[in-house]
């Protein structure tokens, strides 16, 4: 397994731990002992959890199911906030049919809604979150953004459309963005996402990263995205005027053995974007006379020099 | 040929209704670690039990009195 697909697998287990703290309201740090294990494992034990708690009581949620098929849309919709609580909403919504879930939701107030989201089954969130206005999904996200609830947040990104997901994450912070980002189920909806951010909002993103000491799991990201996304991440890093971010991300890609998914990118960019790239590769021989440092600065400007012409 | 779960492991299967082979994920993990998952599964299952039962009761309020009593018994809510 190369490095970068090791990195994405521990990646990948870290992800499954944060939804599993999620649904047991605990610290991930608590969970820290899963570290280890492989993901799928963890997505198991995840899914066996929540089964379980969604699975409990699911005969009565059905007949108050049954009930709110009944009453007044209205009377439901104040019974569900001001009586019911988020938690039974969240599983009689699971119960109801799509349509009754929206009409419902449409009702309640976003902070309410806002709420319920965290408890609701996750595909059935998926079905009721595409089907409700953009402008309540866009009230509704940025109160869990508000609220740092990116693991759901992730989850209405990755349904709608991306003018409505730019919208939710205006104002996000990079360090959100990053997060809701890893967070998202569906990877392949970030490409969109990541084509209509503005330069200076990934060029922050990858500055959180560098930071932080986050640059693999940026890069694991990175390399996920379809090409179009990955393009675009290497175009703006190349013309950002970040030699200290170039050459971090140059360091990673070469460490990770990232270059079957860099590659690609890097030969759909123009000339002058390839220029850029190069430079910083040479900038990392400027770095320092050892040996290690002259190895990489080598061993980079090989990778750049096959890299075929656009 | 695997070993045998952990007695915590074993616990925690039957709480969540799964066979012990669904939770790998804890295999090799120390006893007290899945001991502490296991008691965080039955709070938060003890957690919903709660939240539905007293949403449950709030719920049957929002049905007309002559009414209350079917609904009680439909949602399996006792007087409270």
């Amino acid at each position: 397994m190369s490095a970068v697909a090791e990195a994405t697998a521990r990646l990948a287990t870290r992800l499954e731990v944060v939804k599993l703290a999620h649904e047991l309201d605990l610290g991930v740090d608590e969970l820290a002992f899963l570290a280890g294990r492989a993901a799928d494992d963890v997505r198991e034990l995840r899914v066996a959890v929540t089964a379980a708690l969604h699975a409990r009581h699911q005969a009565r949620f059905a007949r108050l199911a049954a009930l709110v098929g009944v009453v007044p849309l209205g009377v439901a919709a104040r019974a569900a906030e001001l009586a019911i609580g988020p938690v039974v909403s969240a599983r009689v919504a699971a119960a109801l049919g799509p349509e009754d879930a929206v009409r419902l939701a449409q009702r309640v107030s976003p902070g309410f809604l806002a709420e319920i989201a965290l408890s609701l089954d996750p595909v059935r969130s998926a079905e009721i979150v595409r089907s409700l206005d953009d402008r309540l999904v866009v009230e509704v996200g940025r109160l869990l953004l508000e609220q740092g609830e990116h693991l759901v947040l992730a989850r209405f990104v990755s349904v709608v459309e991306a003018p409505v997901a730019l919208e939710i994450v205006a104002d996000a912070s990079p360090a959100a963005l990053l997060e809701v980002a890893l967070l998202a189920d569906d990877r392949s909806v970030l490409g969109g996402l990541v084509a209509a951010l503005d330069d200076d909002v990934l060029v922050a993103v990858l500055d959180h990263c560098h930071g932080t000491g986050g640059e693999t799991d940026a890069l694991s990201l990175v390399t996920s995205l379809d090409l179009a996304g990955r393009t675009r991440v290497v175009e703006v890093l190349a013309t950002s005027g970040r030699p200290d971010l170039q050459v971090a991300f140059l360091r990673a890609v070469e460490n990770e053995g990232a270059w079957p998914e860099v590659v690609p990118a890097l030969a759909r960019c123009d000339e002058g974007v390839l220029d850029a790239v190069r430079a910083a590769a040479r900038a990392v021989g400027e770095l320092g006379p050892d040996p290690a440092t002259q190895d990489l600065a080598a061993r980079l400007t090989e990778r750049l020099a096959a890299i075929p012409e656009a | 040929m695997s070993a045998s779960p952990l007695p915590e492991t074993a616990a925690l299967a039957a709480r969540l209704g799964v066979p012990a082979e669904h939770l790998r994920a804890l295999d090799g993990c120390a006893a007290e670690d899945v001991a502490l998952l296991d008691d965080a599964v039955e709070l938060a299952l003890r957690a919903e039990d709660r939240a539905v039962s007293d949403g449950l009761a709030a719920a049957v309020r929002f049905v007309p009195r002559p009414l209350r009593g079917r609904a009680r018994a439909l949602l399996g809510v006792g007087r409270g």
